[in-house]
């Protein structure tokens, strides 16, 4: 396609789209819909993902010791702890730092605190983070064979309800996908068809002199292209709009998980969203075209 | 240039003959009138010098296409050395009268310097040179037609096709069109037009082929009018 043919299947599908504005604004808000519902999951999965993945990070296990023991005998076991297999960091809380963190988490009601003993409040732990999230079970029994070790707790069910969360939606998302573009191929080849419909005797005439078959798709594989890009654009900034409404909202029930900014996700949302906008236009156009041009 | 040797025309749905046996060619620079009844087979021959229709049997060869082999793809390629001019005139209403011609040129990818020159030029040869921005909803029934000829004209074919281009004309406008017609074949386009218009066959003493039930009854080199009854 010469840059001369490009420029009048441009202006064709403009003129076009001016000719049929409300057909094309059906199809714009038809593929905007469809895109928004797609964006707004593909903004959760990104987020999804990364909670998952600070949730791996922060997957550790916790061994606690027996309230008496001291400093010097936590640390004793922690060392011992440390040179397990699968273990990537044993760090060691002592019955003071155990109280100092926890009156930490009180904040301006940390004055309860004031009469209590650190050394009987909470006993001495090691947080050991493991190399191998998998192995986690193997490593939680060796720990707990060790002496001086009493209880050992891990945040192992949060790790995996948010995983299979993430997998059901991940899953969710690719049949999603499918299914939105059908569906939007669908009515946008129909909105184009009635287009296609309406102009049968502008494509009888160009048979006529003579017309390529494509010569008569280009314009209006264009607008489709069009039609697809605009509905995209429309679909970003309303995602946009919302994921940025969300994201202020969550960050105000405090800072358990890092979300995603906008500024983050958008690039790479806008990118998938114009490209499967633009697929669809061109795919729904193609399909309109393809039972008229029998001349 | 046109040649349809023994060709028949089957059509598979009602098993209508349309043309049969017929036979005849048509040298460059020729004005040809095919003439007959309704039914007689002049739009089929039409139909197939566009190739929208291919012989059931026999040959037809048009600017040294075989309609009968020619690959879709080929179809383009034939219409592009044809002009086409209806009897309804088949304008686009949303554009200008230049806009309808440029049109035809765009379709076959000419460059726009050579559009803006030769639109111009064909309007002229139809004197319609001063209508070249109305609409053709603002043009009469003969202005309308004319603009369709200079369509026709714009890709410099070697031969026009006319079907019934009169028959929605007063006698005047028919004229008109005629003289233009006759101009145009003058400068060596061969013209092919279907027609049922007697007065117009009689005065212009060209070829006349007439056919009768898809057959050929007659062929006169300066004919008139004459299908019985």
């Amino acid at each position: 396609m010469a840059f001369r043919g490009l420029k009048y299947y441009c202006s064709e599908a403009f003129k076009n789209i001016w000719y049929n504005k409300l057909m094309a604004i059906t199809s714009i808000i038809t593929v905007m819909s469809c895109l928004l519902i797609f964006g707004f999951f593909l903004v959760v999965q990104l987020n999804l993902n990364d909670i998952t993945k600070q949730l791996e990070g922060q997957c550790e296990i916790q061994a606690f010791m027996p309230q008496e023991y001291n400093d010097e005998q936590a640390k004793q076991v922690c060392d011992k702890i440390s040179v397990l297999p699968n273990v990537k960091s044993a760090i060691l809380e002592t019955r003071q730092q155990a109280y100092d963190n926890y009156k930490d988490t009180l904040g301006t009601a940390a004055n309860v605190m004031e009469n209590i003993n650190p050394e009987e409040f909470l006993p001495a732990s090691c947080k050991i983070r493991p190399n191998d999230i998998s192995q986690l079970n193997e490593l939680e029994a060796q720990v707990s064979a060790i002496e001086g070790v009493e209880e050992v707790i891990n945040r192992r069910d949060t790790v995996n309800g948010v995983i299979s969360v993430n997998s059901i939606i991940r899953n969710g998302c690719i049949i999603f996908a499918v299914l939105l573009a059908l569906i939007a191929v669908f009515i946008i080849s129909n909105t184009i068809k009635l287009d296609v419909h309406a102009r049968q005797r502008e494509i009888h005439i160009m048979k006529y002199v003579g017309a390529t078959d494509w010569f008569i798709r280009w314009p209006f594989i264009i607008e489709g292209i069009i039609v697809g890009f605009l509905g995209a654009v429309v679909a970003i900034l309303i995602t946009l709009l919302i994921s940025s409404l969300l994201l202020n909202a969550l960050d105000s029930f405090g800072n358990i998980f890092q979300f995603r900014s906008s500024s983050d996700t958008m690039p790479l949302v806008s990118v998938v969203l114009l490209l499967f906008g633009v697929v669809i236009g061109a795919l729904g156009s193609l399909v309109a075209v393809r039972k008229h041009l029998q001349v | 240039m046109i040649i349809f040797d023994n060709v028949t025309k089957v059509y598979d749905d009602n098993k209508t003959v349309a043309l049969e046996n017929l036979s005849f060619t048509v040298e460059k620079g020729e004005f040809v009138f095919l003439v007959g009844h309704s039914g007689a087979g002049k739009s089929s021959i039409i139909r197939m010098l566009l190739c929208e229709e291919r012989p059931t049997s026999g040959k037809v060869i048009v600017n040294g296409f075989d309609i009968g082999t020619l690959s879709q793809k080929q179809i383009p390629e034939l219409r592009r050395s044809l002009g086409v001019v209806f009897q309804d005139f088949r304008l686009l209403p949303n554009r200008t009268v230049y806009d309808n011609v440029a049109f035809a040129m765009h379709v076959v990818g000419a460059p726009t310097k050579q559009i803006r020159r030769r639109v111009p030029e064909v309007l002229s040869l139809v004197d319609l040179a001063h209508k070249a921005r109305a609409y053709p909803s603002q043009l009469s029934g003969g202005e309308q037609q004319r603009v369709s000829m200079a369509r026709a004209l714009a890709n410099n074919p070697s031969i026009l096709i006319a079907d019934e281009p009169t028959g929605n004309l007063d006698l005047k406008r028919s004229d008109e069109i005629m003289a233009i017609l006759d101009r145009i074949n003058q400068k060596g386009t061969t013209v092919v037009m279907a027609t049922h218009a007697e007065k117009i066959v009689n005065s212009m003493q060209k070829r006349v082929i007439t056919l009768d039930m898809g057959a050929l009854v007659r062929d006169e080199e300066k004919g008139g009018y004459e299908v019985g009854i």
